[in-house]
């Protein structure tokens, strides 16, 4: 077996203590842990969204049933990721300075429930992008969704706030360096839009190739898994046991 | 078709990302056999700084007996269903542990987490306990240092597609 998993682990692992590290240097004064920390926040955040969820099987999943211009796709991949990292930055703000409670533990009560909401309301984009696909039978492979279906897709991303988000802007509260934590937030969503982004773009020009422009029959294929995909995530979502977040 | 694979194995949730790291260290009784395995877990700066907020809840830098209590509860007994990642077998037979006496403490900055695990009833056969989650939420790390015990033991690395992690057999 080749070892990914403990590479990737390792490299998270990496990142994250470094993170604490340059987080506790910023006492000694200096702008230089500043950089180090938001710069360190930015990579940890492109290797966090390797990883699976944030958003990007159903990214993906999209841009196979809805075809979009490449700067539509990196525009819904940094939303995404400005969403899921907001989320978290707002969660642990509120639960922090307004319910007097850490944002881990409201995601250990609710993490669960949010999680199949947002999957029934997958299942139901899904099912929505199939009735499009079937409507649109007849007529030319259409570029672009409706906006309010883009934007659903974004939300419905993005809206379980990002554990890893939540942990580093908690820990920049505790130790005194909020502001810092709110940039190192923002820092590392911009991480996890390059690589969530990136995840759309595969499956965007896969979706445009000029192999699937010529054989209309494949293209509806293609568009059709995507849907499938999208409904498939959704019902993972709905069934996925309650443990978000063990700790 | 290049396309297809990359998109395959760019989104086929292929790895999982861990949010949480532990160091592991035991400590094994026992003179000719295993008796008992006390196992502590030391947890990532950032996982203890909101852990130690949410159930050291005097702040004093303690854990009296309700503190360990609400954290038994609303932590620890949800980690059944991962048997608490530690994953023990008798003779290649898988067992449910039970682990005993949960106990916490500060160290540092870090939350240290300790149980124990009876393995009397087990005594002189062959044992292997694995450490590791296997949806990788969490990254278990276990040195050869961290191993005090006067019996003989083999530590191996397991490294699967989806997670990795450490084989004591004893």
């Amino acid at each position: 077996m080749p070892p990914i998993a403990l590479w990737f682990a390792q490299a998270n692992q990496f990142f994250n203590a470094q993170l604490s590290t340059h987080f506790r240097s910023l006492d000694e004064g200096g702008i230089l842990p500043i950089f180090w920390v938001l710069g360190i926040a930015f990579v940890y955040g492109v290797l966090h969204a390797i990883g699976p969820g944030h958003g990007k099987a159903l990214v993906a999943g999209y841009f196979l049933a809805n075809g979009e211009k490449k700067k539509e796709v990196f525009k819904i991949g940094f939303l995404i990721a400005l969403v899921h990292a907001s989320s978290a930055l707002i969660l642990t703000i509120v639960a922090y300075y307004i319910l007097e409670k850490t944002a881990s533990k409201i995601l250990r009560e609710m993490g669960g429930t949010l999680t199949q909401v947002t999957g029934g309301l997958i299942v139901l984009i899904g099912i929505w992008l199939i009735y499009e696909i079937i409507a649109s039978k007849m007529t030319k492979p259409v570029q672009g969704g409706k906006k309010v279906q883009k934007l659903s897709v974004v939300l419905l991303a993005g809206i379980v706030p990002c554990p890893g988000v939540m942990t580093i802007a908690f820990f920049a509260i505790t130790i005194g360096h909020i502001m810092l934590g709110v940039f190192a937030a923002l820092a590392m969503s911009i991480g996890m839009g390059v690589t969530i982004s990136i995840a759309g773009l595969f499956a965007n020009n896969f979706q445009q190739s000029s192999f699937l422009k010529r054989h209309f029959k494949w293209l509806m294929i293609v568009r059709m898994l995507g849907a499938f995909i999208v409904i498939g995530l959704g019902i993972l979502l709905l069934m996925t046991p309650s443990v978000t977040k063990p700790f | 078709m290049r396309w297809i694979v990359l998109l395959v194995l760019f989104i086929n949730a292929s790895w999982a990302h861990p949010h949480t790291f532990i160091d592991v260290f035991l400590n094994i009784t026992g003179e000719k056999s295993a008796q008992k395995i006390e196992i502590i877990w030391l947890f990532d700066e950032m996982t203890s700084a909101s852990l130690l907020t949410d159930f050291d809840a005097n702040k004093n830098g303690q854990f009296e007996k309700e503190e360990i209590a609400d954290f038994k509860k609303t932590v620890f007994d949800d980690l059944k269903k991962f048997s608490y990642y530690t994953h023990l077998k008798v003779a290649g037979k898988a067992i449910k542990i039970e682990p005993k006496s949960l106990d916490l403490s500060q160290e540092r900055n870090r939350l240290a987490i300790t149980f124990k695990i009876d393995l009397e009833p087990f005594a002189n056969q062959k044992k292997t306990i694995g450490f590791w989650d296997e949806v990788l939420m969490c990254a278990f790390e276990l040195e050869k240092d961290h191993i005090h015990t006067f019996l003989r033991y083999t530590l191996k690395e397991v490294s699967n597609a989806y997670y990795y992690g450490y084989l004591l057999e004893l």
